[in-house]
């Protein structure tokens, strides 16, 4: 038997089982799970701090039943949640207030591929990677490429509006939708496709994190694959030669196709996990890539590139051509979150952006942050765009180390918004930085920020408590996400 | 109007707010158009960050010179497409998202919009999105706010991406004829558009599938943008026009 607590929504408690029979007779019993192991199994995403369960979780196999759900949670006044395949790392996917969690698992039909138009229409919950898998024999993929393609879902991937290591020149989710199709809050089926004529409402629900409306079907653009791609990892003795080199690629107008970084906390977690080894000296590896259909401009480009390596004293430059070599030199990139992974009892792995040229300063400033918090960290990041993940590790049974983590976290966060960054360049909003809202934006923005969710969204059912802080009955029950984990 | 402030107040307590970008045909010209030319002045070029910050009072031209100094601009080509005059201010180009026919290789006002300043229709002043190339934080008023014809708001700032100038494509500005429209074009159908246009073609993206033309708009377009056309009245677009302007006040 759930918590009675647990049961927000209308304030009944008897609520639980005929909450599940109702979804029950509306899509068949083996579309709706309500055992507690199962309900556990939907309390969180990828980032566990908050937990809060479901009351119900149903797995839709069509846009109509998707829409005949929303009409049900609607006419109930029960608060639904969209969910992918959970890899969010902001806490979007969480049933704040308990009630329906609508999983996209069964939307996973590819429904037409058209590479002479170069678009792919799927549904929502089909993986990122199959989409690039279904098209690689025309020449094509799908250009966002977030570390958890293999599982993240597009619908997923539409509502954080995801990159990745090759968004930094080929840009973010945003760029690759043509159209979608999206379940609205009142239950109707509406399609929003890229227009130059009409408000860019495109532009608003990619990145809405579930807030918006249910998304059911998407077509994407396709990108076709560049002929010629020269990959280098260069090693360097310290970090600021390192991140000046960045700053001086991106300065030098050279757009690569990738542009990562890893600092020596990454490197000391691959050898201890994988036995890898990098230079001896190595303080730092940069991985950039150089794409292209034109050979000559990709070797111009790699070339300045590796003038930028050599004015800043890189201990080693090692270059691929083909995809062999290539897939070794993107190892260190590939592994590094596994290997951190296993350094510590915990990780947590931040996300903020900064203007890039001030990348040097504010990795000193982490790591000045790590070192007065005594707490380790290490850095593997979308150098290029100035996008951060620093990841530490500390001991989660020690609440010392804890409050630690969770202070120092937040000063990066507020120096990147000093340095005029964002909080998040990719994991979004979610739950957990939804205070550090109130510091990137003033109250005036974020009633107008209200406003734009209020044209699809003006109630309080759909993914409620996410994205915008101080909504109705979020507070009092943060309370109970909070602290179920640490 | 000498600040920001100062046009804020005026909003506010004005029931009626013209601002059409100075010269433009695309919003029919209107001789009470609100003067922001005593406005302040902010052009703050990052060109490490390939970035600027800046007025959009000011023209296109204007900022396009002082970002070439340091060795910056923005890949805004001009041609027929524009029709827009070079010296018309950057809030026509951001208020009408207005193509261009380079976009199949650097994108458009939506790619290139990192964050805006707003005065709303009730007076108050937003800011939405940030100075950093990449950012997920809220929601992005910033992307609605571009091609509302200035119906959402004033964009008084901006804070834009920039390209290095090596870069730069030449394009030769050419007053656009009347009927001019663009309209976005499936690849599987631009050898039949470019047959059936004929010279009626007055350029063509191969990279994007855009065209630009004058009379009839050849089938299967995804989308066309007519010269001077209002705002299309579907059911999102009413609403977030009630919404942020529920007096209808704004042009
Ligand atoms: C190991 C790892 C690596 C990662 N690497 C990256 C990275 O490189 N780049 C990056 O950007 N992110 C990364 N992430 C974060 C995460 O994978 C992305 O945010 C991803 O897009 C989430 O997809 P999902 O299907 O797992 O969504 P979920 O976690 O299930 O949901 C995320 C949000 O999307 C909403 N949502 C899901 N489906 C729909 C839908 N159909 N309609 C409307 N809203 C919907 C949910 O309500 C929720 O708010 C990583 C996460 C992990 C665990």
């Amino acid at each position: 038997m759930a918590d009675p607590a647990l049961v927000v929504w209308m304030g009944q408690t008897e609520g639980v089982s005929s909450l599940a029979a109702d979804l029950a007779r509306i899509l068949g019993e083996n579309a709706v799970l309500h055992e507690d192991a199962a309900l556990r199994a939907y309390d969180c995403d990828a980032y566990t701090v908050d937990r809060s369960k479901p009351q119900a979780v149903v797995l839709p196999s069509s846009t109509e039943e998707v829409a005949k759900i929303v009409r049900y949670c609607v006419g109930a006044g029960v608060p639904y949640t969209v969910r992918g395949a959970g890899t969010g790392l902001s806490g979007g996917a969480l049933a704040a207030l308990g009630g329906v969690t609508l999983s996209t698992k069964r939307l996973n039909k590819i429904l037409s591929v058209d590479p002479e138009n170069r678009r792919l229409t799927a549904e929502a919950g089909v993986a990122n990677k199959r989409i690039s898998d279904v098209v690689r024999p025309y020449g094509l993929h799908f250009a966002p490429d977030p570390s958890s393609q293999t599982v993240s879902t597009l619908g997923g991937n539409i509502a954080e509006n995801s990159g990745g290591p090759h968004t930094l020149k080929m840009g973010v989710t945003v760029q690759h939708i043509h159209a979608l199709k999206m379940v609205t809050v009142d239950g109707e089926i509406e399609e929003f496709a890229l227009r130059g004529d009409g408000l860019d409402f495109l532009g608003v629900i990619v990145g809405s994190e579930g807030t918006m409306g249910v998304v059911t079907e998407a077509t994407v653009r396709l990108t076709p694959s560049p002929k010629h791609v020269i990959t280098a990892l260069a090693s360097f003795a310290n970090v600021r030669d390192a991140t000046e080199s960045v700053a001086a690629i991106i300065a030098s107008g050279t757009l690569p196709a990738a542009l990562e970084m890893m600092d020596k906390g990454v490197l000391g977690a691959l050898k201890a996990a994988f036995g890898l080894e990098y230079h001896p000296a190595a303080a730092a590896l940069l991985l950039v890539e150089c794409d292209g259909d034109d050979a000559q401009a990709v070797e111009a480009e790699m070339q300045a590139v590796r003038q930028a390596f050599g004015r800043h004293a890189a201990l080693e430059v090692q270059i691929a051509e083909d995809d062999a070599a290539r897939a070794k030199l993107w190892v260190a990139r590939k592994k590094g979150v596994g290997a951190m992974g296993r350094l510590a009892p915990s990780i947590v792995t931040h996300d903020g952006v900064i203007p890039r040229s001030e990348l040097p300063e504010m990795l000193e400033f982490i790591y000045a942050e790590a070192s007065a918090a005594g707490l380790g960290v290490a850095n593997l990041f979308h150098a290029g765009d100035g996008n951060l993940h620093p990841c530490f590790y500390f001991d989660d049974r020690d609440p010392g180390q804890v409050e630690r983590v969770i202070e120092t976290g937040e000063r990066i966060m507020r120096r990147c918004l000093e340095l005029g960054g964002s909080v998040t360049g990719e994991h979004g909003i979610g739950v957990e930085k939804i205070d550090l809202m109130s510091e990137m934006f003033s109250p005036a923005d974020l009633a107008v920020q209200g406003l734009v969710k209020s044209i699809f969204n003006p109630g309080d059912l759909c993914n409620p408590c996410k994205v915008l802080p101080n909504q109705k009955s979020c507070a009092e029950h943060r309370k109970r996400w909070r602290g179920v984990a640490w | 109007m000498k600040s920001i402030a100062e046009l804020a107040e005026r909003v506010r307590l004005t029931d009626r707010v013209q601002t059409h970008p100075m010269g433009s045909r695309f919003l029919e010209g209107s001789p009470e158009a609100w003067d922001f030319s005593a406005l302040p002045t902010v052009l703050i070029a990052y060109p490490a960050d390939q970035v600027v910050t800046v007025s959009t009072h000011l023209s296109l031209d204007e900022i396009q010179s002082e970002l070439n100094r340091t060795g910056q601009w923005i890949p805004f080509v001009p041609g027929v497409a524009t029709g827009l005059p070079d010296h018309a201010s950057l809030r026509g180009f951001l208020d009408t998202r207005l193509p261009h026919p380079a976009v199949g290789t650097f994108g458009s006002w939506r790619d290139w919009v990192l964050g805006a300043t707003v005065v709303l229709a009730s007076g108050e002043v937003v800011k939405s999105g940030c100075r950093a190339v990449k950012s997920v934080a809220g929601f992005d008023l910033h992307k609605l706010v571009l091609g509302a014809r200035g119906k959402l708001g004033i964009i008084t700032e901006v804070h834009l991406r920039t390209w290095p100038l090596a870069s730069r494509v030449e394009g030769e500005s050419r007053t656009a004829p009347h009927g001019l429209w663009v309209a976005q074009c499936p690849f599987s159908r631009v050898d039949a558009w470019r047959e059936a246009l004929g010279d009626r073609c007055l350029e063509h993206d191969a990279l994007s599938g855009q065209f630009w033309g004058t009379g009839e708009v050849p089938a299967g377009a995804d989308w066309v943008w007519h010269e001077g056309q209002p705002l299309p009245e579907d059911r999102w677009t009413r609403r977030a026009l009630e919404l942020f302007d529920p007096t209808g006040k704004l042009n």
